[in-house]
């Protein structure tokens, strides 16, 4: 802001130094300015990784995050989330192709002809009946036989219960270190929640893919 | 007449009511009207008289003389608890990039006592080739260190607290008696006049009253 400045009312005629100011004065060349200031270089430092859950819709984040520190605890329970996850998409695959061999051994009709037999059995409560007719005989044991895998399959991939709240529950602290350290990103979110999903949901998958099995099977 | 006049180191001292605001305002008209310098005051205590100056920073010092509105600046340092670093920054910017131009340093052994710092020593001692005008205000002779007394080109001298019959032994050798004689003649225009405003200069180089 620009005022302009008035004389003061002053008591005194002229200044003191009227008279050693009625000489005008000797000058010289202004000096020449300072330089402007340079734009100060500052170390760029790599972003965090992005939040946004559309980055990985449009492309992962490709800066080089920093590199982690982990306890000797943290190194632990993060092993132990990947190789009982890993451990458990392993047996889920196992049960599938367990499930397609089987399925593969019974002809189109045979198992509906096995559970019919079976029903009759129940209620008729004569075992040895159908043992004199060999085709009616074959069928029964083909179904037996794959009844008894699918049974085998289940009984041996059913996750207990203990262990899948372990795991659970060490994918969740897994969660939150990453989160409280800002560390979390779409990859991470994605990942969790398969892994969460798969923990939560592994004995209804094994239970799905032999309950899909048997289904096929009496078409 | 063709003659230039030199730039000066000018030392105002005088108590306090003696007038000495008012005739700075005064001596910076016509710094401004009959010299065509621009005027900066260095204020610490936020004088009123120069409220409505044009407040000027640091980094404009280098071109006041192509500011818009009228030449009359203030610099007010901005950290009260970094005053002497601002003081000493705003020197160099002046010895640095000023030229042809009248520094005002109100009320100057508030800030400034003892040994100078080699920046400020420096200012005074270029005055004449950077074509600046210094005016020291002070309140007393006894206030300021030896080293302004000896080369300040001329005094205004006004009523202050010293005895002219027991001056300082700071003031130089030389112009002491010419002191005397001028806080006496001041002394007793005063009395005369029943006021404090009376005033003399004293041209050191050639020791005489003006």
């Amino acid at each position: 802001m620009t005022t302009m400045f008035q004389a003061p009312n002053n008591p005194f005629e002229g200044s003191p130094l009227s008279s050693f100011l009625s000489t005008p004065p000797r000058t010289v060349a202004p000096p020449e300015p300072p330089p402007p200031p340079e734009p100060e270089v500052t170390e760029q430092t790599a972003p965090t990784q992005p939040n946004s859950l559309l980055s990985s819709v449009f492309g992962a984040n490709t800066a080089t995050p920093e590199p982690e520190r982990l306890t000797a605890d943290e190194i632990r329970a993060r092993a132990e989330v990947q190789t009982r996850t890993y451990g458990a998409v392993i047996l889920l695959v196992n049960a599938l192709i367990e499930c397609v061999k089987v399925s593969m051994t019974l002809k189109k009709g045979e198992y509906a002809a096995y559970l019919e037999l079976k029903s009759n059995l129940g209620t008729d409560g004569v075992v040895n009946v159908y043992e004199s007719d060999p085709a009616v005989k074959e069928i029964w044991l083909k179904g037996k036989q794959f009844d008894e895998t699918l049974e085998n399959i289940e009984a041996e991939h059913e996750l207990e219960d203990a262990e899948a709240k372990l795991l659970f529950k060490a994918i969740k602290a897994d969660l939150e270190r990453k989160n409280r350290k800002n560390e979390i990103g779409d990859d991470s979110v994605w990942g969790t929640m398969f892994k969460l999903m798969l923990t939560r949901q592994l004995t209804s998958a094994f239970e799905l893919i032999t309950m899909f099995t048997r289904r096929r099977a009496q078409r | 007449m063709n003659e230039l006049r030199d730039s000066a180191a000018i030392l105002h001292v005088g108590m306090k009511r003696t007038g000495k605001t008012t005739a700075s305002l005064q001596m910076m008209v016509e710094f401004v009207e009959k010299q065509g310098k621009p005027v900066v005051v260095l204020d610490l205590g936020c004088h009123p008289s120069f409220d409505n100056f044009r407040r000027i920073s640091l980094n404009e010092l280098p071109k006041i003389h192509s500011l818009p509105g009228k030449k009359y600046f203030v610099y007010r340092p901005y950290e009260s608890l970094q005053v002497f670093p601002e003081i000493l920054e705003f020197c160099t910017m002046v010895s640095k990039y000023v030229r042809n131009a009248v520094v005002f340093f109100e009320d100057f052994t508030t800030y400034v006592e003892g040994n100078f710092h080699p920046i400020i020593k420096g200012i005074i001692l270029n005055s004449r080739n950077s074509c600046n005008d210094y005016v020291f205000n002070v309140h007393s002779f006894s206030d300021v260190g030896p080293f302004i007394l000896k080369h300040c080109e001329i005094y205004l001298v006004r009523e202050t607290i010293d005895d002219p019959n027991d001056l300082p032994p700071k003031i130089p050798y030389t112009i002491r008696p010419t002191v005397k004689q001028a806080l006496g003649l001041v002394l007793k225009e005063n009395q005369r006049n029943r006021n404090k405003y009376a005033y003399r200069i004293i041209y050191k180089e050639e020791n005489r009253i003006g």
